[in-house]
Order: structure tokens, then C-alpha cells, then sequence
């Protein structure tokens, strides 16, 4: 039987490591749906635009923005998202003031929607234990959260503009709030169209 | 003929010394004046508004260009025309390495051995393969990576996370003291860049102060 050379074995590795390698979809995500900061440029190009520079991230007066994780994304690795449950946007605007890409525009505080809260019913002190409890109610900047017939809160998705304050208050214990925002119904700036829609 | 430059550019030390304090202070200055409410909108990404690495890669990774790009115009004309005086006049990363080596470095330091010299090619290889992949992200499902390699980005992240930038940072440090500027002449791809672009046209008053220094040698020896 013929030896194998060392030459030989290393070409063989390096082949197969080739062949493993290359059908990995690099810009394969763990999760989808990142709250991105108000004024944010439509998502495949804001991963590509922004530059990771972290000025937002030293801006930031709530410092509710955070960088994605590698693990999280590859794709959108090191840029900007808000995790609501540890801290809500303040819509200030100061991130797309110091952004040096634009993957951040100026918009106005009053259009801006970064998602849209929902309750989560079985998690909630009101909905589940009938307690005095309308925190989300007291801090949501907008008035999203009404009350129904019976006292319960209610998110009006068409006022909610996905600041997170509420999920961030909520005093459900856990990592998981009662009151949850998600990127559903979220405005990004389109630059093609130079609007934000 | 290396007398004539080495004394014309020690004659210019000082200048450029004064020079690169004045920018790194205005870059920290920025970076801590980078708080809400914040200042103006060009003001506070000034160092990054003259980052033609990261303005060329993104571009070409999405598309789009956006924000007032005329100091990075002044900027790139000016390297033309002067050669590329960014990396020893005005880059605050290159700067504190640099005042980083005059503070700590000792000659005991120091290693016995010098990195070869093809090493300082690698920045270009760098800065090229960035450049390649970077349409990649605009048509394909590759992600935009030039941002690890960009010095600015490596700064802030370290100055604004710390952590495992902060011993990214540390370790270039310690490099660029063992190996004088060791992380610009052989892995900046945005100095790369400005290299490039000042070796666009031969300069003529360059040429002249070659030749002067030329002729002087010719007559020394």
C-alpha cells in the first residue's frame, strides 16, 4: 500500500476543510427581527452601511442600544439593536445625529416606530391575577396602552411606536416581561425613495 | 542623499508632533464630548467622515452613500496632491501608537529581530480583499467585515465596550511598541489606502528634493 506524503495529506486537509467551509451560508442568523434604533435605513442595507463605529452606543442617554452578537448574527454582527426588556428608547434622536454612515437618518420623534407591543395575557398581573397593576399604562409616552371594559390594558397597535418603555417597566419578574415589543409594524428609512414609510 | 530627508523631516518634527497632540486631543475631546445631547451633527463623527476604507467598503457593500462626504474629498484630493501626510500628521490611532512608543519603549523592550519586509504588504493584500468582498454583501449573502480591521472602529468600540476590544487595542499596543508602528506599516488598510492614493501622480517638488538630495550625496561621496 502506498504511504501517504505529508505534502499529499496537507493538499487533502486543506481540500476538505474548502469543502466544509463553502456551503456555509455566512450570513446565517440565530434571529431575525432586530429592534433597530428610530431612523434606521431598511435592513439588508443597514447591515451593510453601518459602519460599527459605537457612537450610538456612547450617545445613547438610555443606553438601551446594544450590538448584536456574533452568535446572534452574523450578518448584522456589532450593529445596533434594543433589547426593550433592559432599556426603552427615549426617541431623542441622538444616534442618527452622530451616525458618520447614515445607516441612521434624522426623523422626526413623532413618525418614528421602531415595532409594536402585545401583551402577553397569561403572563400578566391584570389579565391573570385581576391585580391593580397598569405600570405599562403609566409609562407608555404615547397613551398605546388603554384600558377595556373590565380595567385590563390593551395595546392600540396603530399608536404604539415600539419604544420598549413599558416592556422595560414591567414589573413581572424574569427576563420575560408581560408586555412585549417585537419589530411588527416597524417604519425604517428607505433610501432609494428618501422616505420614511 | 537620506541626509537631505532625514534632515528635512526632522526639521518637520516638531510641527508634526505639535501637530498629532493637537488631533489626538481633539479626538478624545470628541469622543467624550459624545454624550446627549450631543453636538452637532458633523462634529462629533468628524474622524470618521475622513475614513475613506470604510467609506469605499460600504459603498460598495450597499449601495448607498449617504452624508455630507466633502471633508473626505478635501481630504483625498489633498493626498494627492501632498502625498499621504494622513497617517503621520493626522490619524489619532497612528499618533497615540506612536506617542505610545516614545513614552514606554526601552531598547530592552525591544526584540533582537525585525519583522520581514514583505510583512508590510499585508495591509495592501488587506485592504484589496476587503475591497473585493465587499460587493459580495451588496449581491450575495456575505456579511460586511471590513469594520474589524478599520483602526477608528477598533478605537471607539475599545474605548466605548472595553473588554475584548479593549485587549484587542492592548495587544496592537504592545505591538506597535515592540515593532514601532508596527500595526500601521504592516496592517492599516485605511493607511494602505492613503498610501496608495498619494503615489497616484510622482509629486514634482517631491522629485526635486529626491534629486537635490541625490545630487548632494553624489557630491559627498
Amino acid at each position: 500500500m502506498r504511504r501517504i506524503s505529508r505534502r499529499e495529506f496537507l493538499k487533502f486537509c486543506s481540500y476538505f476543510g474548502l469543502a466544509a467551509v463553502l456551503p456555509v451560508d455566512l450570513s446565517g442568523s440565530k434571529r431575525e427581527g432586530f429592534i433597530r434604533p428610530p431612523g434606521s435605513v431598511e435592513e439588508p442595507v443597514f447591515n451593510n452601511l453601518c459602519y460599527r463605529c459605537g457612537l450610538c452606543f456612547k450617545i445613547c442617554p438610555a443606553k438601551c442600544l446594544k450590538p448584536v452578537s456574533f452568535t446572534d448574527s452574523v450578518k448584522s454582527w456589532g450593529s445596533p439593536h434594543i433589547i426593550p426588556r433592559e432599556a426603552g428608547c427615549l426617541r431623542c434622536g441622538s444616534c442618527s445625529r452622530v451616525c458618520p454612515s447614515g445607516a441612521l437618518q434624522s426623523v422626526p420623534p413623532e413618525i418614528v416606530k421602531m415595532g409594536t407591543a402585545r401583551i402577553e395575557k397569561e403572563r400578566c398581573l391584570v389579565w391573570t391575577r385581576q391585580k391593580e397593576c397598569l405600570v405599562c399604562l403609566e409609562y407608555c409616552p404615547v397613551g398605546a396602552v388603554i384600558l377595556d371594559e373590565k380595567g385590563r390594558p390593551e395595546v392600540d397597535p396603530g399608536v404604539c411606536v415600539g419604544c420598549g418603555l413599558c416592556e422595560q417597566n414591567c414589573p413581572v419578574p424574569g427576563k420575560k416581561a408581560a408586555i412585549r415589543v417585537t419589530a411588527l409594524g416597524e417604519k425604517r428609512y428607505y433610501l432609494k425613495e428618501k422616505k420614511y414609510r | 542623499m537620506s541626509g537631505s530627508v532625514f534632515s528635512r523631516a526632522k526639521r518637520k518634527l516638531p510641527w508634526r508632533r505639535l501637530t498629532q497632540l493637537v488631533v489626538l486631543i481633539l479626538f478624545i475631546l470628541f469622543l467624550v464630548r459624545t454624550k446627549f445631547p450631543g453636538p452637532g451633527k458633523l462634529i462629533s463623527p468628524v474622524f470618521f467622515r475622513l475614513d475613506l476604507f470604510l467609506a469605499v467598503t460600504s459603498f460598495f457593500s450597499s449601495g448607498y452613500r449617504t452624508g455630507p462626504f466633502w471633508p473626505l474629498l478635501f481630504l483625498v484630493i489633498a493626498v494627492v496632491v501632498f502625498g499621504n501626510f494622513f497617517c503621520f500628521w493626522i490619524c489619532p490611532v497612528g499618533s497615540s501608537l506612536e506617542f505610545a512608543g516614545f513614552i514606554f519603549c526601552r531598547r530592552r523592550w525591544r526584540v533582537g529581530w525585525k519583522l520581514p519586509f514583505w510583512f508590510r504588504y499585508f495591509r495592501f493584500l488587506l485592504l484589496g480583499l476587503m475591497i473585493l468582498i465587499s460587493p459580495f454583501s451588496l449581491v450575495g449573502k456575505l456579511p460586511y467585515l471590513a469594520w474589524l480591521f478599520d483602526p477608528f472602529v477598533i478605537t471607539v468600540r475599545a474605548l466605548v465596550f472595553g473588554g475584548g476590544w479593549l485587549v484587542f487595542l492592548l495587544v496592537l499596543f504592545v505591538f506597535s511598541i515592540t515593532f514601532p508602528r508596527g500595526w500601521c506599516f504592516n496592517f492599516c488598510p485605511l493607511g494602505a489606502f492613503y498610501t496608495l492614493i498619494g503615489r497616484i501622480y510622482p509629486k514634482p517638488w517631491l522629485r526635486q528634493g529626491k534629486q537635490n538630495a541625490a545630487h548632494q550625496s553624489e557630491r559627498i561621496s
